[in-house]
């Protein structure tokens, strides 16, 4: 077998039992794996959940303005 | 040797009319079982029939002695189809170059699990499509990239068909251990004799007018709206005698869309959109047409099913010069730029239009290559070889996949390592411990 061959080989093989371990792999260590584990997307999540309850929240006489109010301070602040 | 063979039956699928073609051929040679999910518009069928719906019944896979999955892109036709396939090993015919939108549904939708989806895309495709496919889930994004997400059909794939040699790169992902193959689609089940005389009478198509058909599921690949458009481009006496009818249906939107144009073209009169047909209604707007359009762009089939229909018939066929419909020789299918807007479409009709001869010159020499090489005996010998091959290469896959075992029980961080270990041991020791 050339060396070519082998790598090839060695590749195919590695590529193989990668895959049916993310496969199977639970949902922890799968995601530790892949490097998406703590990944950003947490802020897509809040953000979507903070835009669909925004409306009734804005409803609400002193609470609406409150959280606008910090909301506003929150990113002037850069925090 | 036993085969199951897992595929839709429905008649809204072309896989199906495919599918139980290719059954029935290699059932000459060999046992076979269909495994569906049993629907009210299922094709009919005189192999055995088995639901797959049926824990019990699926207690029987072992005792086959290979598993076939028909995979495509619709999640309605194959998301029962790829949950025994996740189970239990088997060969996969891959239908599709693409499973994003399969692989989207089935498991952020189906089965809820978005983190799965989302790992799955950073693992083969990086974090920032994965970060793109979760804001997508979250209605944040439109849009995935252009990612064909077909790696999870290979992975517990025994060996893999397609029907093309452009496809055969996208599934040959573990050279030297899983076999992969192209093999030409068989012609479909013959289609009830027609009288084409008869049927474009009853089809309002009179003697002097040319028809020019396309047909299957409208989409914006089929490139209709293009069709159209090149109608308006044609000489006047070829644009007179035309006639375009798509025979079949889609989304009301893309319809009016199509329509739309026409109107604006002045051509509402010269074009129409039958809606779905019956098999009998289909066949006999294929049988009376004088020239097919079966245009794609962008290609994602692995083949055309709507072609190997068409090639049925001695007529010509205008094609996009892309994937499947590029393998033929030059002087069979007429072939155009994938990306053109009507001009060439135009340029490739007028002189079929208005030359009788050179329709049926290059209809039945077409015709004649075509019988050959979708000769359906063909197509069960070669499938049948290739099962065979599978079978001689069947304990090298098992041996490598058999170094996976454990894989579970070591941190994440060690796993790449652990598998490098493994691998270069597996090399290392004499061919005949592991064969």
């Amino acid at each position: 077998m050339s060396h070519g061959t082998e790598n090839t080989l060695r590749e195919s093989m590695e590529r193989r039992l990668l895959e049916r371990y993310v496969s199977t792999a639970d949902d922890k260590a799968r995601s530790a794996f892949v490097g998406t584990q703590g990944s950003a997307d947490w802020k897509a999540v809040a953000a979507s959940a903070a835009l669909g309850l925004w409306p009734r929240i804005k409803a609400i006489p002193v609470l609406g303005p409150a959280v606008y109010q910090v909301f506003t301070w929150v990113r002037k602040s850069g925090a | 040797m036993r085969v199951a063979w897992f595929t839709p039956l429905s008649a809204r699928t072309g896989i199906a009319k495919y599918s139980l073609s290719a059954a029935l051929a290699v059932s000459q040679l060999v046992d076979v079982d269909v495994w569906t999910t049993p629907r009210e518009d299922d094709l009919e069928t005189s192999l055995t029939v088995r639901d797959l719906r049926d824990p019990r019944q699926l207690s029987d896979l072992p005792g086959y002695d290979h598993v076939v999955y028909n995979m495509g892109n619709s999640p309605d036709m194959h998301a029962d189809i790829f949950d025994v396939y996740l189970h239990n090993p088997g060969v996969v015919i891959q239908h599709d170059k693409t499973m994003a939108h399969f692989m989207r549904v089935y498991y952020a939708v189906l089965r809820s699990d978005h983190r799965r989806y989302r790992d799955f895309l950073a693992h083969y495709y990086g974090p920032d499509i994965a970060a793109r496919a979760s804001r997508q889930i979250l209605a944040l994004d439109t849009h995935t990239g252009e990612v064909p997400l077909l790696e999870p059909c290979l992975w517990n794939a025994t060996a893999v068909v397609v029907h093309s040699l452009d496809a055969l790169t996208l599934v040959d992902r573990y050279p030297g251990i899983m076999l992969v193959e192209s093999i030409d689609l068989p012609f479909y089940l013959p289609a009830k004799p027609s009288s084409r005389s008869k049927d474009r009478g009853l089809l309002g198509i009179s003697d002097d007018e040319v028809l020019v058909v396309s047909h299957g599921r409208m989409s914006d690949s089929k490139r209709m709206e293009q069709t159209v458009r090149a109608l308006a481009l044609l000489p006047a006496e070829a644009r007179d005698r035309v006639r375009f009818v798509v025979a079949g249906g889609g989304h009301p939107a893309l319809i009016e869309r199509a329509m739309a144009e026409a109107r604006g073209l002045g051509l509402d009169d010269r074009v129409l959109i039958t809606g779905f047909l019956s098999e009998k209604d289909l066949h006999a707007w294929l049988g009376a047409a004088d020239i097919f359009v079966n245009l794609r762009h962008p290609s994602t089939e692995s083949a055309s099913g709507s072609l190997i229909e068409q090639l049925t018939y001695p007529t010509p066929i205008v094609v996009s010069d892309v994937g499947f419909y590029a393998s033929f020789p030059d002087d069979t299918l007429v072939r155009i730029p994938p990306a053109d807007e009507g001009e060439a479409i135009a340029a490739a009709l007028a002189p079929l239009i208005l030359q009788e001869e050179l329709r049926h010159s290059v209809g039945e020499r077409t015709q004649a290559y075509a019988a050959t090489r979708f000769d359906r005996e063909l197509y069960g010998r070669k499938f049948v070889s290739f099962l065979n091959r599978v079978d001689a290469a069947r304990s090298r896959l098992s041996a490598v996949d058999a170094l996976g075992e454990g894989l579970l029980g070591i941190p994440p961080e060690k796993v790449r390592e652990e598998v490098s270990r493994r691998v270069e041991e597996f090399l290392l020791t004499p061919k005949s411990e592991v064969s």
